[in-house]
């Protein structure tokens, strides 16, 4: 006679399922395995996966702190000039860049191991066609200055 | 003149018979489709991009609320999903004006919800909103995102509504008042912020919700989400709520330097990501016989939603349990090992102890008694090839025909009226049929409750396409609410009103005699079946008037295609065979079969019962109903098997538990049925089980019959396996795994194979389409199904020819019988087996509720249901109430003659006089400890519903057994659909692009 008995299994333990994964895993991966072991070493002979684990564990709040400094006013306008600064930088001709910067080198130093120019020498300076035309790029560049700061 | 709405199961017809100038070029498209369907398949076809389109969902058809498909047509913006196609037209998707027109309609979206995708659960790559900001490329938004002044609504236990991420874009209120047709949601358009109501109000909870999940299924973001998806989807959605809104607020600061395209990227890579980790598995529920079919969305072993979208019986709809209720996969009382009886408790085993034990006792007990001394229980919980390797190995292995399912417990006598009238056991036709139908009829079945999406179906077509919708049934119940003719009839006497239907129609010439003489044979006989059955004598056995009758008839007469569903309420009967045949002649004698529209259509109740019996799991036939008997049939097993196979039919489930108790059985093997509380007089059933020598039961929690097993082998789940369910509608339909099995538990085809392999079967199946293989190669109904033709959303409908064809619809060229004609099959009412008392003086009736299937073995493991609906209760009629003196909340005790349960009172409308109503909810109470022994007279299944009862008031008086919070205490809002023409005529509104401001917005939202 088979009586009914009450019983209640045992609860189900994730770890047992992980574990049983875990213990299939060294031959299922073996060569990724041995490979994260030399990394894993390597990363703690340096000291970095304490820190790692010291970034993830306070996960939330350096994403709290960061967030905090971010929203500030001056955060905000830091990365929109970050971002604008990138703009720049992305948007402009590499070679004019390049130029400029080569004759920004040469110029000083020429500049450094010579007199400076007279007066005369200046006005003559301007008036040739190289020198006029940098002259309307700065002032090109002046009025747009001064429109965006009406 | 109601709005004509698509059908949803019966694909529209869009083949080309006309052309439309799009952009210059001529495109094919058909006449009165909606343009959007056009313009899509054009640009699908040739791989351009689409129109926009945020509130457009194809299976729903047009709302007109977004504003973003507008278009010109010779000239005029229109939005394309509300314009038919007409010959000739002119459309331009790609004009300056078409361009500012989307553009500032997707603007006003935009001022409705907050863009942002990295942090939010839904940034799945498939958010609308997301999409169409992509789409358009928009850098910035002209209009600012205005905050609704509305806090989140987490008040439903499945899912939550923020208003603030609500773009109003009305879907699911259509979903909900025109696909599930629950009518509870509606937007107040008319308010300064307007948003989503529930029954005109803010608060989900205590609505008339029915948590189906239609709305979340359809919200095209954030807006309205299942709560198992927040903070589990992605990666940063987990951090707190503070630090997310810092994050939110700050690249809304930026937003302007940079635009959305780079913050739209790096979304677009947090979802991509995700990838890695959530998993998209196509599985077919387990719930009831519909065959839903959906995608789990799993990480880990977590369930983060249920996606439907592409399933042949459900395309979007779900219910409750479907969409929510599956937290009993991961519950953790799961049985995880095999475990062994020993003295008053059950110890862990090994699979090789139980396996050795298995073919110990199975050996020994066949020795001693012969192999008729064990049997089989299949599981309708359980696949297609889980049930023919069942009886595969009753047969087979063992050498008994001892072997069955739990439809004995239900459809079996929907089979058998079938069997003998038209030829095969299954609805003859799909749920499109039903769709179509001019007149649905629906007997003894609670459809919104028990198969809730089917009845979705009917409740769209009844609400927007003519559909006429005549009810019987004891209970008031929703489907009862919005008949055009529901009737009450006395208890036990469907057959009766059935009967004198037919009789009226054929006294009047109302029947369809050309058909009758083209393809039914019997006639006459039937004719002289149905003298008694004369207005008056109705009246007077099924309580219902003889005008009310005349109308029936009637409406069933006049109808240009009637299809007939019901379920338990008819075959739970003693005459259960015989009404199940008595609605078929019915439908023979108004010609209502083969064609579409028309049909028979019992109402399968699990997720595989259909197909247990399909596939054999039955005492007298093989798969695909080849008789145990048929000396040709059975060699041709003999051959396959390599076996000689018993001749005679074995025990049903019925009858095994009186040969238990004869003496005759001595071993039985459950898979995935829990007996005990299943079977009708379940103290009867108990004293049966305590008999048997040797029982072992396979399931996936520890269920009450476990706890009479002398063994328990762990099962798994659907989740956890591979194979295929039928539906209904004789669907096949292929199941993958998303979970791995948890512990030691394994997959049921591999326990079954395990233990006939022990016992020196040698069979090989490595995956259960091998199984599949057998099967096609040895039943000709099935021959053609093959899991390639089954891959992802693709299924069959048996019978499935050799080629892959298959038969939504079945006797359109003949019926299955040797001359190709059905037959009508003569009957005689017979009473009931109880019938009410001076000491039994209440009827009880009792069956499923919305919310939780059968005892609620699975649905109590989900605490969101079992929130809503926590306990068993009775329900008792208001006029019985006031005459007992009896209020909501009461304990009562009743008894039958076979037992007594002790439960409380919920006073309802939804019962009548002296008739009550008991769900099955319940293993503590359950209501098989009143059912009685008494079984249908053609199939043996319990008459369940034949019940009588003497109810006594108990002193406990406590809380209402249903919380204010279930829907049943909602009141619904019905509307035609979303009412957009009220949003138009709001004076804020004008169609966008349409003044010239419009052009500006269209400046700065495509300048960095």
């Amino acid at each position: 006679m088979a009586n009914p008995i009450a019983f209640k299994p045992p609860a189900v333990d994730p770890r047992t399922e992980l574990n049983r994964r875990l213990d299939a895993a060294p031959t299922e991966h073996a060569e990724a395995v041995l490979v994260v072991w030399d990394i894993l070493q390597a990363a703690h002979d340096q000291g970095i996966l304490d820190a790692v684990h010291g970034v993830i564990s306070a996960r939330d709040t350096i994403f709290g702190k960061l967030a905090d400094y971010a929203k500030l006013p001056e955060g905000k306008a830091a990365i929109r000039n970050l971002l604008a600064t990138a703009k720049l930088i992305g948007e402009l001709d590499p070679d004019t860049l390049d130029q400029l910067s080569r004759i920004l080198v040469s110029t000083c130093d020429e500049r450094r191991h010579q007199p400076p120019l007279s007066l005369w020498q200046l006005f003559r300076r301007s008036t040739n066609e190289d020198s006029r035309r940098g002259l309307a790029f700065l002032t090109s560049l002046l009025s747009g200055l001064g429109r965006s700061l009406k | 003149m109601p709005v004509k709405k698509l059908l949803l199961n019966t694909p529209p017809d869009v083949t080309p018979d006309t052309t439309v100038t799009l952009n210059g070029a001529n495109v094919p498209a058909h006449l009165g489709e909606p343009l959007i369907d056009a313009l899509n398949r054009h640009s699908i076809a040739t791989g351009t991009k689409q129109v926009p389109q945020v509130c457009y969902l194809p299976q729903m058809g047009p709302i007109q609320s977004c504003d973003t498909c507008i278009v010109e047509v010779d000239g005029k913006l229109v939005r394309a999903c509300g314009t038919q196609v007409a010959s000739g037209m002119i459309v331009s998707t790609e004009s300056h004006a078409a361009d500012i027109a989307q553009r500032e309609a997707f603007d006003r979206i935009l001022q409705n919800h907050d863009l942002y995708c990295t942090v939010c659960d839904n940034n799945n790559q498939n958010c609308t909103v997301h999409n169409t900001t992509a789409d358009l490329d928009v850098k910035h938004q002209a209009l600012p995102f205005l905050h609704k002044p509305y806090p989140q609504d987490h008040s439903n236990p499945f899912y939550r509504y923020d208003p603030d991420q609500c773009i109003l874009c009305g879907r699911c209120v259509e979903a909900c008042q025109n696909v599930q047709v629950n009518e509870t949601l509606t937007i107040n358009w008319e308010s300064a912020h307007p948003r989503v109501l529930w029954d005109g109000g803010e608060k989900i909870e205590g609505s008339s919700c029915v948590s189906c999940g239609h709305c979340v299924t359809v919200c095209p973001c954030n807006a309205l989400m299942e709560k198992s998806m927040i903070g589990h989807a992605g990666y940063f959605t987990n951090l707190p709520a503070k630090v997310l809104d810092d994050m939110i607020e700050v690249v809304k600061a930026i937003e302007p330097s940079i635009g959305y395209g780079p913050i739209l990227a790096l979304s677009e890579t947090e979802a991509e990501m995700r990838n890695a980790r959530v998993k998209r598995t196509k599985t077919v529920c387990t719930y009831c016989g519909v065959g839903c079919s959906f995608d789990v969305w799993t990480r880990d072993r977590h369930i983060l939603k249920i996606e439907p979208m592409h399933g042949a019986a459900n395309g979007i709809s779900t219910c409750v349990k479907g969409k929510f209720a599956w937290d009993f996969i991961n519950s953790d009382d799961r049985l995880t090992s095999p475990l062994l009886r020993q003295g008053d408790t059950f110890v862990p085993i090994t699979w090789d102890e139980a396996l050795q034990i298995i073919h110990d006792k199975f050996t020994q007990i066949k020795r001693d008694h012969g192999p008729d001394a064990l049997a089989f229980i299949a599981s309708s919980k359980c696949t297609n090839e889980e049930s023919y390797l069942m009886q595969k190995l009753a047969r087979a292995v063992i050498g008994t025909n001892n072997i069955d399912n739990c439809s004995r417990y239900c459809q079996t006598p929907a089979s058998k009226g079938l069997q003998r009238t038209v030829g095969y056991g299954a609805d003859s036709g799909s749920i499109s049929d039903i769709e179509q139908a001019a007149l649905v009829v629906i007997i003894g079945s609670n459809t919104a409750e028990s198969h809730p999406v089917l009845a979705t179906r009917v409740k769209r077509s009844h609400k927007h396409r003519g559909q006429r919708l005549i009810v019987a049934d004891l209970r008031k119940h929703e489907m009862a609410e919005r008949a055009d003719i529901f009737i009450r009839p006395n208890p036990s006497t469907d057959e009766v009103w059935l009967s004198t239907v037919a009789k009226y129609i054929l006294d009047n010439g109302l029947a369809n005699m050309d058909f009758i003489h083209e393809w039914v044979n019997h006639f006459d006989e039937y004719a002289k079946s149905l003298e008694p059955f004369t207005l008056e004598y109705c009246e007077r056995v099924t309580g219902i008037s003889a005008d009310t009758l005349v109308r029936v008839a009637n409406e069933i007469a006049s109808a240009k295609s009637v299809c007939v569903l019901w379920a338990m309420g008819v075959t739970q009967h003693c005459g259960g065979a015989d009404t199940s045949t008595c609605i078929s002649n019915l439908l023979l004698l108004t010609g209502n079969y083969k064609r579409p529209g028309t049909g028979a259509y019992p109402l399968r109740g699990h997720n595989n019962v259909q197909g247990a019996s399909d596939f054999g799991s039955m005492p007298d036939v093989y798969s695909g109903y080849q008789h145990v008997d048929d000396d040709t049939v059975r060699a041709k097993f003999e051959a396959d098997w390599g076996v000689t196979l018993p001749t005679k039919k074995g025990f049903d489930n019925h009858e095994m538990i009186e040969a238990i108790l004869d003496g005759k059985l001595k071993s039985l093997y459950i898979k995935g049925e829990d007996t005990i509380t299943s079977d009708s007089n379940t103290n009867h059933v108990g004293e049966a089980l305590r008999s048997l020598e040797f029982l072992i039961v396979q399931d996936i929690n520890f269920s009450e019959t476990c706890a009479y097993a002398d063994l328990v082998l762990p099962a798994c789940p659907s989740l956890e396996k591979e194979g295929t369910y039928v539906n209904t509608e004789r669907r096949i339909q292929r199941l993958y795994k998303a979970l791995e099995p948890l512990g030691h538990s394994k997959a049921d085809w591999e326990i079954i194979q395990l233990i006939a392999n022990k016992l020196r079967a040698k069979w090989r199946y490595k995956h259960p389409s091998d199984v599949m293989v057998e099967v096609a190669r040895l039943t000709p109904s099935l021959a053609g199904v093959t899991y390639e033709r089954l891959e992802g959303y693709k299924s069959l409908q048996w019978p499935v020819h050799a080629d892959g064809t298959d038969t939504p619809l079945c006797y359109v060229d003949k019926f299955p019988f040797p001359d190709g004609k059905a037959r009508f099959y003569p009957l005689e009412y017979l009473p009931p087996s109880e019938e009410v008392s001076d000491e039994y003086d209440l009827h009880l009736n009792n069956g499923r509720l919305l919310e939780h299937f059968e005892q609620g073995s699975m649905t109590y493991r989900s605490p969101g249901i079992k929130q809503i609906t926590p306990r068993s209760f009775v329900e008792v009629s208001p006029e019985l109430a006031a005459e007992r003196g009896i209020t909501t909340g009461r304990h009562v005790q009743l008894t039958s003659p076979y037992g007594r349960v002790r439960v409380q009172v919920l006073i309802s409308d939804r019962v009548k006089g002296k008739q009550l109503y008991m769900p099955l909810n319940s293993v503590e109470e359950p209501v098989n400890l009143l059912t009685s022994s008494h079984v249908d007279r053609a199939t043996h299944t319990p008459a369940f519903k034949e019940l009588s009862v003497h109810m006594t008031l108990l002193p406990e008086q406590g809380e209402s057994p249903l919380p204010r919070q279930n829907f049943r205490f909602g009141t619904r809002t019905p509307q035609t659909g979303v009412e957009i023409e009220r949003k138009w005529a709001q004076p804020s509104y004008r169609l966008p692009g349409t003044v010239s401001g419009d052009e500006l917005v269209q400046i700065k939202s495509t300048t960095v």
